[in-house]
């Protein structure tokens, strides 16, 4: 659709997230520290209280280089992409690496980075892979204080209290915004298009905070005065791991689809609920953690298949694409476990396999086509 | 099994025989251990399903019959039927780019038409119990399992190691309190814990321990006194069998077997030319494959099965008057705990101490945690020792994917690249 290329607020926001690189290398340009990120369980609030800008690591569509040598072809693509990125000198300029602790290949990529890339060290964020456990409390709390430590120690100084908290108010805001943007998805009027959905929420993490926070702003009112065009086609939610290419998203409503909400690690599981309060910012951001919106690498399932029934009540979802990226085991298993429990629950649901280097989407498109057919029999 | 074997038709078994008496009745054991369950299911006790490498104390400490996901997929690829059962966990839903070990225990509890042996094994779950050690099928497929039976759902959730040798208090913990909730949630389905059970218990589990490292030593004296196939026989035999007074004794029995050939400079092969590592996972279908180096004088010393059975734990880690602590620690510093630095150790240490000459390294398709370290491990040893690898691919499991010929040939490849290297030197 495109409707929103014309506003100044959303080209800031599409800007960054096609070229996160540019923004880093700005922030680096000033002085600034960077510290890289793969994985929404490691905070950015514990980045950006170090005074370090927060960069999430998204792949690029390229075919699968150099990296093959390190990991074998049957592992996750993105991690190879990511891999093959940083083989080609693309991240030099971070000054720290953290991952999540969450799939396999997330941790194999922790020990590959620290293995045979020069230069920043990764950090693995060894928060537990169960939620909804009051047991982990002390062991999350303990780890993110670790992980505060190894980040304070790249940037001179280690986030403290007021930091934390101050941290804690600026990712809340950019959580607010987004929601009150995404909320606007769930009327019958379409403002935006999906596309332009994930470059919002893509730039808005990519982006200082204070930035992004003021590019959303004026986005939100802008859309006040966007004229709204009546929504065709079925309303589709899209469920699965992350995208960091708007292709799929594009195809879905190329084909008729009307995609209403994304329930990705690049979408809606960025900002949905925010860090709730309380007096000491480690003990908000466990309870942030043990209560957030998951990927398919943590347990249990229930909360993750709660949080997709939260949306499909609330954006009156008509039909789910689950979409898995090759080789990503964790949605592997659960795809079709999900497809089962919403199929019987009435709603249609495709399951596809999606390469990350858009192979395939040819034949993605018939299948696409099939199934939104389908739907509006 | 013995009675009705599922492949009637095969001219030849496909569950090799060991070479080591005490190996074979082992192997027996483990076999007559499947047939266990159904039994106890039938006294009215909920059945577990679970990973192998779930610290099995607690199940031996409350009487909980489980039924082990690997050991069944093991079997059916062992028996040959991995073509029949991955394809009944496909149209399940599980994508065919998932373990296949675990593709084949789907198979086996989601499928409709069972064999002899596993309508013999097999009986609905009412329970199941995951883990993510060492890696995450270990606690996905089964909620394959879970959703087709509505059982109810515990994963014990073990730390990766990003600590090195000294795993803090606070990890082991967390560790331990996982282990406390296993408990109670088996507690809310009528079983007890008697906490002394579960201390002797560990105190065997530590036993066990101290003897498999004393045969690891053994294990690797020059030459060989063990064949490959009879090592993943005696490795699994801790995760297949009953911690108990019987199996120790098999492990006394197998000391004692090796300690005699040692001393009389027994080899497995006439005359040994040279001594191979094996990392991956070997061909649960093609299992002799293990020896097939034999026929070089090229003996397989070691192989991964011992790593990621867990019984690798440190005994002096074992301190049965903790035992929820005890296990937890154990399992977190284990070399098949993420993240590498334990697991590239452990293999260097190996290829030290078996005075290996090569390492194969085969990289099965479908598994989502061994492939992404084969590089780092080959890189490390070779960086320690000198010591040249070889990256094949082999899925052994799966035996759609299976190529005996080509598997050879880079096998025979190999040994002859090593033996012509070791004559010029």
């Amino acid at each position: 659709m495109g409707a929103l290329a014309h506003l100044d607020s959303y080209r800031v926001l599409r800007d960054a997230a096609r070229n996160p690189d540019a923004v880093a290398a700005a922030w680096k340009a000033r002085g600034g520290k960077v510290a890289g990120y793969r994985c929404l369980t490691v905070p950015e609030e514990l980045i950006l209280a170090a005074g370090m800008l927060p960069h999430p690591l998204y792949g690029t569509p390229d075919p699968v280089g150099p990296a093959d040598a390190y990991f074998q072809s049957c592992t996750c693509e993105l991690a190879r992409n990511l891999f093959d990125r940083a083989l080609a000198g693309k991240y030099a300029g971070l000054d720290l690496v953290l991952f999540g602790n969450t799939c396999d290949i997330v941790r194999k990529l922790t020990d590959l980075w620290n293995g045979y890339i020069p230069g920043a060290r990764a950090w693995l964020c060894n928060t537990p892979q169960k939620i909804r456990n009051e047991a982990s409390r002390d062991y999350t709390i303990e780890e993110l204080r670790r992980t505060a430590a190894a980040i304070g120690r790249v940037a001179g100084r280690e986030p403290d209290r007021a930091a934390l908290a101050d941290a804690i108010r600026l990712t809340n805001e950019t959580r607010r915004l987004l929601r009150a943007i995404f909320e606007l998805r769930a009327g019958e009027a379409q403002r935006f298009s999906a596309a332009e959905a994930l470059d919002i929420v893509m730039g808005a993490s990519v982006l200082p905070k204070p930035e992004a926070n003021a590019a959303l702003a004026r986005l939100l009112e802008d859309l006040a005065r966007v004229e709204p065009v009546a929504r065709s086609g079925p309303r589709i939610l899209v469920t699965g791991s992350l995208l960091d290419s708007t292709a799929l998203l594009e195809l879905i409503e190329q084909e008729g689809g009307g995609v209403v909400a994304e329930d990705l690690c690049t979408s809606l599981r960025y900002f949905w609920h925010p860090v709730p309060a309380a007096d000491d910012p480690f003990e908000a951001l466990y309870r942030h953690f043990d209560r957030r919106p998951v990927c398919a690498c943590l347990h249990p399932l229930d909360a993750r298949f709660d949080f997709l029934t939260e949306l499909i009540a609330a954006f009156r979802v008509e039909a789910v694409v689950c979409f898995n990226l090759k080789y990503c085991h964790p949605f592997l298993y659960e795809a079709p476990i999900f497809q089962q429990r919403l199929q019987a629950r009435g709603l249609p649901t495709i399951v596809l396999e999606v390469g990350h280097d858009h192979s395939g989407l040819g034949q993605l498109r018939t299948r696409l086509q099939a199934f939104v057919e389908m739907l509006t029999l | 099994m013995t009675e009705a074997p599922p492949d009637d038709s095969a001219e030849k078994s496909p569950v090799p025989t060991p070479d080591l008496p005490v190996v074979e009745e082992i192997q027996a054991a483990i076999l007559d251990g499947l047939l266990a369950v159904p039994q106890r299911k039938a006294e009215g006790k909920p059945v577990v399903w679970t990973s192998v490498v779930i610290p099995q104390a607690i199940f031996h400490a409350m009487g909980v019959p489980a039924m082990y996901q690997e050991l069944l997929g093991g079997y059916v690829s062992i028996f040959r039927l991995s073509p029949k059962y991955c394809q009944a966990a496909e149209a399940s839903g599980l994508p065919r780019d998932v373990c296949a070990v675990h593709r084949c225990a789907v198979g086996v509890a989601c499928g409709d038409d069972r064999d002899y042996f596993f309508e013999q094994t097999f009986v609905p779950p009412d329970l199941v119990v995951g883990t993510n050690f060492p890696c995450i099928s270990e606690s996905r497929s089964c909620l394959h399992v879970a959703e087709r039976y509505r059982c109810p759902v515990y994963v014990v959730d073990l730390p990766a190691n990003s600590w090195g040798e000294s795993i803090p208090e606070h990890a082991i913990a967390y560790g331990a309190e996982q282990l406390r909730g296993l408990v109670r949630f088996l507690e809310g389905f009528g079983y007890r814990l008697d906490l002394d059970r579960l201390k002797h218990q560990v105190a065997l589990t530590k036993r066990v321990n101290t003897l498999m490292a004393e045969i690891d030593r053994l294990k690797s004296a020059v030459p060989s006194p063990m064949r490959a196939y009879d090592n993943v026989i005696a490795t699994t035999a801790p995760l297949a069998l009953p911690i108990d007074e019987r199996l120790v004794g098999y492990f006394e029995r197998l000391r004692d077997e090796l300690a005699d050939r040692v001393a009389r400079g027994a080899g497995v092969v006439d005359h040994e030319r040279l001594r191979l590592l094996w990392i991956g996972i070997p061909p649960l279908c093609d299992f002799e494959l293990l020896n097939y180096p034999e026929k070089h004088g090229a003996v397989v010393v070691k192989n991964m099965l011992e790593f990621l059975t867990g019984f690798t734990l440190d005994p002096d880690l074992i301190d049965p008057d903790r035992p929820f602590e005890s296990l937890a620690h154990a399992q977190i510093a284990s070399p098949a705990n993420p993240l590498i630095q334990t697991t590239i150790d452990y293999f260097v240490r190996a290829a030290r101490q078996y005075r290996a000459d090569g390492v194969v390294s085969v990289v099965k398709r479908t598994c989502g945690f061994i492939p992404a370290m084969q590089r780092m491990i080959k890189d490390a040893i070779q960086r320690e020792t000198g010591l040249p690898s070889v990256i094949f691919d082999l899925d052994g499991v799966d035996q759609r994917e299976y190529d005996a010929a080509a598997t050879q040939e880079h096998l025979d490849t190999f040994v002859e690249t090593l033996l012509a290297r070791k004559g010029r030197n």
